[in-house]
């Protein structure tokens, strides 16, 4: 029981930093402060955490006290391997009392004299985030209790870590995918525009983007995409197919080739990153729109009469969907002086408690051949109303300009 | 953030799947139900890891979904990959519009044989295999 308090007592002095530190500490100070208490209080000479890397391959060490040089030297040990390496593979405590090549990848560990080391894995909701080891120059059995203390630490950096990584992503990804959409939509003759995007309350900001771009000879390019995902990571992929897409459209006409190329870019370069995709053609006269759809739900048409419709022929498979050549098709449709088309991801029609052509259905209803801002307005209104929308929601609303 | 949201939490858009996995006559059958989406997802993971792996053919019913959002996609990709690099035996099933429609809509329809009921995907299974 002695001991036991004794634990209890250890911990607590560790929860009593934690949770006071934890909203004013950078991570990188709360870092090494748990790192140095939990080097005292189970009485050892080193203390290190390893996070691992983007790609899943590398713990990398991120804090250390007593082997500062860890991560000066920007130490990486490979998931599987040595030490660290294993205790990422297994997600279980390890033991080890010698310190050697054959135990551990780090060859610093052993130059620096390091005897005994014991390590566990940093787990945040079933997801490896790290391992955190500690040290001893000199001979030392580990007990149970010094690992159940180890654990508890390990808890309470990896939830550090998460935060961390969660805040800065989330800020990244909102910064990221602010500077993607555009600012002010350009002024085209003979047509006007409006825009609407709402990142999801649920998930933060998601891969959803818009565009709209002059194109040579007159023409004007409309996107809608959705980046399957969420977070940082969706937001590069958008901003790398945004760019692509761009950069097709601007020599290649027919926007069932210029998704045909995304998707061979996206399988090649982007691999399991996969986007639904709407791309869109006005024609120099701002009569005939040529689309073609990956994996996107139909543009709605409204006809100056107040006729909707939803538009375009059958969908491709979305950019990236592997192992599949990209199978879109162009559809034309006429936009008469007046008419309103209307691009959308799939966050503004989709629901829990009904199916997506529900959701179609009450859009058609909620679209009318108006000023494209008053129809943002009015669909917004009409389909998320008052309550946050769960995913990402992107709107952007053509008019074609009737003659003054 | 969504790392943390489990399957059984009904609040703020977090939804609830049920997956599980029997064979039968030699195929796997992996069942899911409920609201596959962004968090619940990788409750089914595991089980298409465990159901891909038994070398056998595999039926995926889906016909207790009420919900398949885009996450679906990435289910399907994986499930697409194994048949096209393991030569994967297999057929969805799924007769009802929250499954259909998502498949119509993100063009993958045609990419997958779905049947409206497990007897019919299990009776094409043993049909390509005596023909076969």
């Amino acid at each position: 029981m002695a001991d036991r308090d004794d634990a209890e007592d250890r911990l607590r002095k560790i929860e009593a930093i934690t949770d006071a530190a934890l909203a004013h500490m950078t991570a990188d100070a709360l870092y090494d402060e748990l790192l140095g208490r939990v080097r005292d209080l189970l009485e050892t000479d080193t203390a290190t955490l390893l996070l691992l890397d983007r790609s899943g391959r590398h713990l990398l060490a991120t804090a250390a006290v007593g082997i500062e040089e860890e991560v000066r030297q920007g130490a990486q040990v490979p998931v599987g391997r040595g030490f660290a390496g294993r205790i990422a593979v297994s997600r279980n405590p390890l033991v080890i009392d010698h310190v050697d090549e054959t135990t551990v990848a780090n060859p610093l560990l052993w130059e620096h004299g390091l005897n005994a080391l014991a390590g566990v894995p940093l787990i945040v909701a079933g997801d490896l985030l790290g391992v955190l080891h500690v040290g001893t120059l000199t001979p030392r059995r580990f007990t149970d209790d010094d690992l159940s203390l180890l654990q508890m630490v390990a808890d309470r950096l990896a939830l550090a870590a998460h935060t961390r990584v969660s805040l800065v992503e989330r800020a990244a990804a909102e910064a990221l995918q602010r500077s993607l959409l555009p600012e002010v939509l350009p002024e085209v003759p003979g047509l006007s525009f409006a825009a609407r995007y709402i990142p999801g309350a649920a998930s933060g900001v998601g891969g959803d983007w818009y565009d709209v771009f002059e194109l040579p000879g007159d023409r004007v390019g409309i996107v809608m995409g959705d980046v399957v995902g969420h977070g940082l990571p969706a937001a590069v992929v958008m901003g790398r197919l945004r760019s692509a897409l761009r950069a097709y459209a601007l020599i290649i006409d027919d926007p069932r080739e210029v998704l045909s190329m995304l998707h061979r870019k996206a399988t090649h370069f982007e691999g399991g990153a996969m986007a639904t995709v709407c791309y869109a053609v006005i024609d120099p006269d701002r009569e005939h729109v040529a689309l073609a759809l990956a994996g996107h739900p139909p543009p709605v048409l409204a006809e100056p009469d107040g006729t909707v419709m939803v538009t375009a022929g059958p969908p491709g498979p979305p950019i990236g969907f592997p192992g599949h050549e990209s199978r879109c098709t162009n559809t034309t449709v006429t936009l008469r002086p007046g008419a309103v088309m209307c691009f959308y991801t799939d966050g503004l029609v989709e629901r829990r408690d009904s199916t997506i052509d529900v959701g179609i259905a009450r859009l058609t209803a909620a679209v009318a051949p108006a000023d494209p801002d008053t129809v943002c307005a009015r669909v917004m209104a009409r389909m998320i109303g008052a309550r946050p929308a769960q995913d990402d929601v992107a709107l952007l609303v053509v008019r074609r300009n009737i003659p003054a | 953030m969504t790392e943390f949201a489990h399957g059984d939490d009904d609040a703020g858009g977090v939804g609830t799947l049920t997956a599980d996995i029997t064979e039968r006559d030699g195929v796997v059958i992996v069942n899911i139900a409920g609201e596959l989406d962004m968090a619940t997802v990788r409750t089914v993971d595991p089980l298409l890891d465990d159901a891909v792996g038994r070398g056998r053919p595999v039926v995926v019913d889906m016909t207790g979904l009420t919900f398949f959002s885009s996450t679906g996609l990435t289910v399907l990709a994986r499930l697409d990959e194994h048949r096209r690099l393991a030569a994967l035996d297999l057929r969805l099933v799924a007769d009802q519009r929250a499954v259909i429609l998502p498949l119509q809509l993100t063009g993958l329809e045609h990419l997958f044989p779905v049947h409206a009921t497990l007897d019919d995907a299990l009776a094409s299974i043993h049909d390509g295999g005596r023909s076969g």
